[in-house]
């Protein structure tokens, strides 16, 4: 027997034989009827659950240092630190941005892929991203695929934006049937110029109301613009465009243009005016938008 | 020679053309067979003259006949208006105790008809009237009026030129007068109230927010519209797809590794 073998049985049995005596003297010291420590219980099954209600709350930074140690293992938790990272709701870190990105991708996460679409656009140049137009719609057309509203709203913004109305009108239709606001104020954009539908002002301008109760910025901008210049079977008045520009800068307090627009409507109202305008706005029924996504893991 | 000379001239000329006419006999009268006795008698009946045994006093007339005399002059029925004689036989009446004469006398006295006015007088009179009692109401409710001052003059002109029953009947028309100007005002009030708050609530609501029309997304994108929509946009994810995989290819770019490359 070669004599390496033999110092490892030696050794083995060595180890064995302390580890043994170790705990049977744990166990002779201490005190008599007390007992092991339990095991720790097990950890729960859902361990993003609170990471996605601060994330629901907008507590981004919380739910991103709770998604942390997920994101590398977790398509959603990767993909959802994408979007935080691509939106710049948390502060600069292009080394992690672009990995939840790429995991995201990776994992198919449709949260992910719509947002990594988007790093390429508007600017997201800060994760070091480099995503092609096509690309873009690549990805946005597999998130589109697995029946992801936010996806589809993406392609009729896209679309419109280019002046493509029969390819954005699907999209448009489909996404804004499904409750995403700005799809559906392109929807009610097409239907009052009757781009790629049939021109209906009255239906155009229901649609347009819908969009704007699921607090979408661009219909409340829209809605102020036409009762400001009386438009559409809209009639002229003020009040009410300033109203409509209220709940517009509150859907989109970072917006300048709805910022601009605001200052100007209220130069030429008396205070009384304003004061019933913010009344009317704040009288005016939002409905909570459906969830962006299903969260759970 | 004017016509009347004429006249005078043709007029004598005829007298003078006709002859005088005969004296006409004369007639003489038997006063014997006319006188109212025979003459048998030999004295004439003398003229027929009354008893003095049988003369009677007429009768003082009764308080209400000359309150009635009265209302005659006063009106001017069955003799000539006279207001002079009227208020004459209101006091005599009303002396006697006639409580509307009394009445009449105060309006009387109170604007002046027939006699010079004198509100004291006519505040005397009322009061007799309210002493005297009289039968109707509506009297005792204007001496009241007059002995208190609270009547005037126009009022009573009216009641002196109107009966009882009219003035009663113009009390009820008036007091229904009242009471239907009074529901006009009413409904005019109401009228104005309503409009006002309507005028505020139309310019108060003018300036709310339009809410849509339609009752929600389903309504202006029908359950059929959103299954073809799908349809549509998974055709044209299709076509997407296709094109960014050829562009991805025609860049010469690695194979991708990842599945979920496309």
């Amino acid at each position: 027997m070669p004599n390496k073998l033999i110092f490892r049985i030696v050794a083995g049995t060595l180890l064995a034989l302390t580890i043994v005596s170790s705990l049977q003297a744990q166990q002779l010291t201490m005190a008599p009827g007390t007992t092991l420590p339990a095991p720790p219980a097990a950890p729960p099954v859902n361990a993003l659950s609170g990471a996605i209600t601060a994330y629901g709350e907008g507590k981004f930074q919380q739910a991103a240092d709770m998604f942390k140690p997920e994101e590398g293992a977790n398509g959603v938790a990767a993909g959802v630190v994408c979007e935080l990272f691509v939106r710049k709701l948390l502060p600069p870190d292009d080394e992690r941005g672009s990995a939840a990105c790429e995991y995201a991708t990776k994992a198919g996460d449709p949260n992910g892929l719509v947002w990594r679409a988007l790093a390429g656009r508007n600017g997201y140049a800060t994760l070091g991203i480099a995503v092609t137009e096509t690309a873009s719609l690549g990805y946005l057309a597999q998130a589109a695929e697995m029946d992801y509203a936010p996806a589809q709203g993406q392609l009729c913004e896209h679309f419109y934006t280019r002046k493509n109305f029969q390819q954005a009108l699907p999209f448009c239709k489909y996404a804004g049937g499904r409750g995403i606001a700005d799809a559906l104020y392109y929807f009610a954009q097409m239907t009052l110029e009757g781009k790629g539908v049939v021109q209906d002002f009255r239906k155009g301008t229901d649609i347009l109301l819908l969009s704007a109760q699921l607090r979408s910025a661009l219909a409340l901008t829209k809605l102020a613009e036409l009762s400001r210049d009386g438009a559409t079977g809209i009639p002229k008045n003020p009040v009410k465009a300033y109203a409509w520009i209220l709940l517009a800068s509150s859907a989109d307090p970072n917006s300048k243009t709805i910022a601009a627009e605001k200052q100007a409507l209220a130069r030429n109202l008396s205070e009384s005016k304003i004061a019933a305008a913010q009344a009317n706005a704040a009288a005016w029924p939002l409905v909570r938008p459906s969830s962006r996504r299903d969260l759970a893991p | 020679m004017t016509s009347t000379e004429e006249d005078i001239v043709s007029e004598l000329e005829h007298s003078k053309a006709e002859p005088p006419a005969p004296p006409s006999p004369v007639v003489t009268c038997d006063l014997e067979a006319t006188l109212p006795f025979t003459p048998a008698e030999g004295k004439p009946v003398p003229d027929a003259a009354p008893p003095e045994a049988a003369r009677v006093i007429p009768p003082t007339p009764a308080p209400e006949d000359m309150y009635l005399q009265g209302m005659a002059f006063l009106k001017g029925v069955g003799a000539a208006r006279n207001e002079s004689m009227a208020i004459a036989r209101f006091l005599d009446a009303s002396d006697l105790g006639h409580a509307e004469a009394a009445f009449k006398a105060a309006l009387m006295y109170f604007n002046g008809v027939g006699i010079t006015r004198n509100v004291d007088e006519a505040q005397g009179l009322a009061k007799r009237c309210l002493e005297l009692g009289p039968s109707s109401a509506l009297i005792q409710r204007y001496c009241k009026e007059l002995t208190e001052g609270s009547i005037g003059t126009e009022n009573v002109r009216r009641l002196l030129e109107q009966d009882e029953e009219t003035i009663l009947q113009s009390d009820v028309q008036l007091a229904q007068k009242k009471k239907a100007t009074t529901l006009v005002l009413a409904a005019a009030a109401l009228t104005v109230l309503f409009a006002g708050m309507g005028a505020y609530f139309y310019f108060s609501t003018q300036d709310r927010l339009d809410l849509p029309s339609a009752a929600g997304i389903a309504s202006v994108i029908p359950p059929e519209e959103l299954a073809q929509a799908k349809k549509d946009s998974l055709a044209a994810i299709a076509s997407l797809r296709a094109e960014a995989a050829g562009a991805v290819q025609a860049s010469g770019d690695a194979a991708p590794t990842r599945t979920t490359d496309f």
